[in-house]
């Protein structure tokens, strides 16, 4: 790492304190920068969270510091508005994730443990399908879903949210698996064990971290989804979070304190279960899924 | 798996061999089963489905007629697409920038003396992405609001006495893109931050070392080591980023749907009105098989111009 210093060639010289008080102001104006970054970058939400506080009065008054009595009511207010999207919300997440799960690790492990026929010509045909935007689906998923009559439906999300977090978790999973020592396969071959048990007993036990990544990037990319759940949701109390959200912020013209807290409660969910992941055992994986 | 029987004749082992690859095909076939079917029907059947419409005067479900290629004709004379296009063409530059600009502050963050430094401001830059979204282009949306003692942008101009320059920010056909262009800055927070940063981690200590020695600069060791390092991951970025913008939409939709007039207008809003808000199935499908035509070509000329982003994976894989 970069981490230790290596004595420079000139440190001996008359003028190394001049040279050393020049590295310091440097380090010092290195770190400000940094820090000036980190405050443009944490603005937004700063105000958000410090207007989600406010009544509107307060708001018009004071802007730009914290304004008392702190309007903790704006709170229960916009809980009341969106709790029921939380929810719904959390039932297609969760479904998703189950099954993006579930099939894709039986795939992977189908693609990257059993020899059969056609091997790669079946792993290409779904890698091939990271190549096709979400936008060209959009329009003939719409048209299944009415079919189906799972319009207005949660199912009318999470079944298409499977299918399209499949391919990339196939491809993640996959190159996991194969990853993984044949020896510990070869014995329990051995004892007679099945495809089953391997991928129950072995492979499932030692990929939890990349499991949880996929998780993650599942959950991620259906939490914050907004426009499939705007073409196939008809009626309120079904809204998802986004939804709700958006429908939220087009009611409350003047009420920004509460569409504030909605905003920060809307964060919570995903604060939680990033943290808990970067604190267990997939922030190294994280990185690495991406190196 | 079945079990060797005892009398091992040569036929019977030829025997067992096939019957027990069959017996793999078929488990795999279980396995891959479930994937298959849910490909098949939400990702094969849509697209094969759609790109066989674009041909066809079709509102997506009773009107059909067959028209050949004058929905790609339409769209290449509409200029509601030209006027998208151009704003795409604006959006990309920026967007790609706003991508590609990470990586200049994870190397500032990457050439601090101490770990425990380092770590802080890694963790504080990623910590926003915590934030959906969605919710973080709306509270901008605030931000811009016009009112002059709400919107937050118009307030600091107020604060300033800078009065005149107060304005609604999304609804001025001049600064519109500008504003939108805007919005997260300093745009840091964000997966491309995080794989910059990994990439620079994987740089092989005794490099940076030496490069020290030989009395490199800073900037002298971005050019000319850190940047061909980690191109692989930069060119990850760009290829991501790059499929992304063409496609994009639902931000634009939620900030100004594509307004003032069509001065924020992009193909797939364009499409998203054409398909959901104008029964124009066939015409909104010649849109996105468009689209896709334009990502698979930067796709593979990105591939042929610079080394494959694999290249790397496949090496240490088979050393």
């Amino acid at each position: 790492m970069t981490g230790q210093t290596v004595d420079r060639p000139f440190s001996s010289s008359p003028d190394a304190a001049q040279v050393e008080l020049g590295a310091r102001f440097k380090g010092a104006l290195h770190h400000a920068f940094l820090v000036f970054l980190l405050l443009l970058t944490f603005f937004p939400f700063f105000i958000a969270i410090l207007t989600s506080f406010k009544s509107f009065q307060q708001l018009l008054v004071n802007f730009w510091l914290p304004a008392f009595p702190l309007q903790l009511h704006n709170y229960v207010i916009a809980w009341n508005e969106i709790y029921r999207s939380i929810i719904n919300s959390s039932l297609v997440s969760l479904g998703a994730v189950t099954g993006v799960l579930l099939c894709a690790s039986l795939a992977a492990y189908a693609f990257a443990r059993i020899d059969f026929a056609w091997r790669d010509a079946a792993y290409y045909l779904v890698l091939s399908l990271l190549m096709i935007p979400g936008v060209l689906t959009l329009i003939g998923r719409y048209l299944l879903i009415v079919q189906f009559g799972l319009m207005n439906s949660l199912w009318g999300l999470i079944l298409p949210y499977i299918a399209g977090g499949l391919a990339f978790a196939v491809f993640l999973l996959t190159g996991f698996f194969s990853d993984l020592p044949e020896e510990l396969f070869e014995a329990a071959r051995m004892d007679g064990g099945t495809e089953l048990q391997m991928y129950r007993l072995i492979a499932l036990p030692l990929s939890r971290p990349i499991m949880a990544i996929v998780g993650l990037l599942t959950f991620l990319s259906t939490w914050g989804d907004y426009v499939w759940p705007l073409l196939v949701l008809r009626s309120p109390e079904k809204f998802t979070l986004m939804l709700g959200l958006a429908k939220f912020t087009g009611n409350s013209q003047v009420m920004f304190g509460p569409l504030m807290a909605g905003y920060v409660i809307a964060s919570i969910p995903t604060a939680i279960i990033i943290v808990l992941m970067m604190r267990t055992f997939a922030g190294a994986a994280l990185v690495g899924a991406f190196k | 798996m079945s079990v060797q029987t005892a009398d091992a004749g040569l036929d019977s082992k030829l025997w067992s061999g096939r019957r027990r690859a069959l017996r793999r095909n078929l488990t795999a076939f279980l396995f891959l089963l479930p994937t298959f079917l849910f490909l098949a029907i939400f990702m094969y059947q849509p697209t094969i489905n759609v790109i066989y419409h674009t041909f066809f005067r079709w509102d997506g479900f009773t009107l059909e007629r067959f028209v050949g290629f004058k929905n790609y004709i339409t769209m290449v004379n509409d200029p509601n697409m030209h006027i998208a296009t151009r704003n795409l063409g604006w959006f990309f530059l920026g967007w790609m920038l706003q991508r590609i600009s990470p990586f200049l502050v994870a190397e500032l963050v990457f050439n601090l003396k101490r770990e425990r430094s380092k770590y802080w401001y890694r963790t504080l830059f990623v910590l926003p992405m915590v934030v959906p979204f969605l919710v973080t282009i709306m509270i901008w949306k605030f931000i811009y609001n016009p009112l002059p003692t709400i919107g937050v942008l118009n307030r600091m101009l107020g604060s300033f006495g800078l009065e005149e320059w107060q304005t609604a920010w999304l609804s001025e056909p001049s600064l519109v893109i500008l504003a939108l262009l805007f919005v997260g800055f300093p745009w840091i927070s964000g997966l491309p931050f995080m794989i910059f940063y990994a990439g620079l981690q994987q740089i092989p200590s005794e490099v940076l070392d030496a490069s020290v020695m030989d009395g490199c600069n800073v900037w002298q060791r971005m050019v000319r080591i850190d940047i061909p390092l980690v191109i692989t991951s930069i060119q990850l970025v760009a290829i991501q980023t790059m499929i992304g913008i063409i496609q994009e939409f639902a931000f634009v939709l939620i900030m100004t749907a594509g307004g003032p007039a069509k001065a924020s207008l992009v193909p797939g809003l364009l499409l998203f009105m054409a398909a959901f808000r104008g029964d124009q199935m066939g015409y909104g499908a010649t849109i996105g098989v468009t689209m896709f035509i334009a990502i698979f070509i930067l796709t593979l000329l990105s591939f042929r111009y610079t080394t494959s982003p694999f290249a790397r994976t496949r090496r240490t894989r088979e050393t």
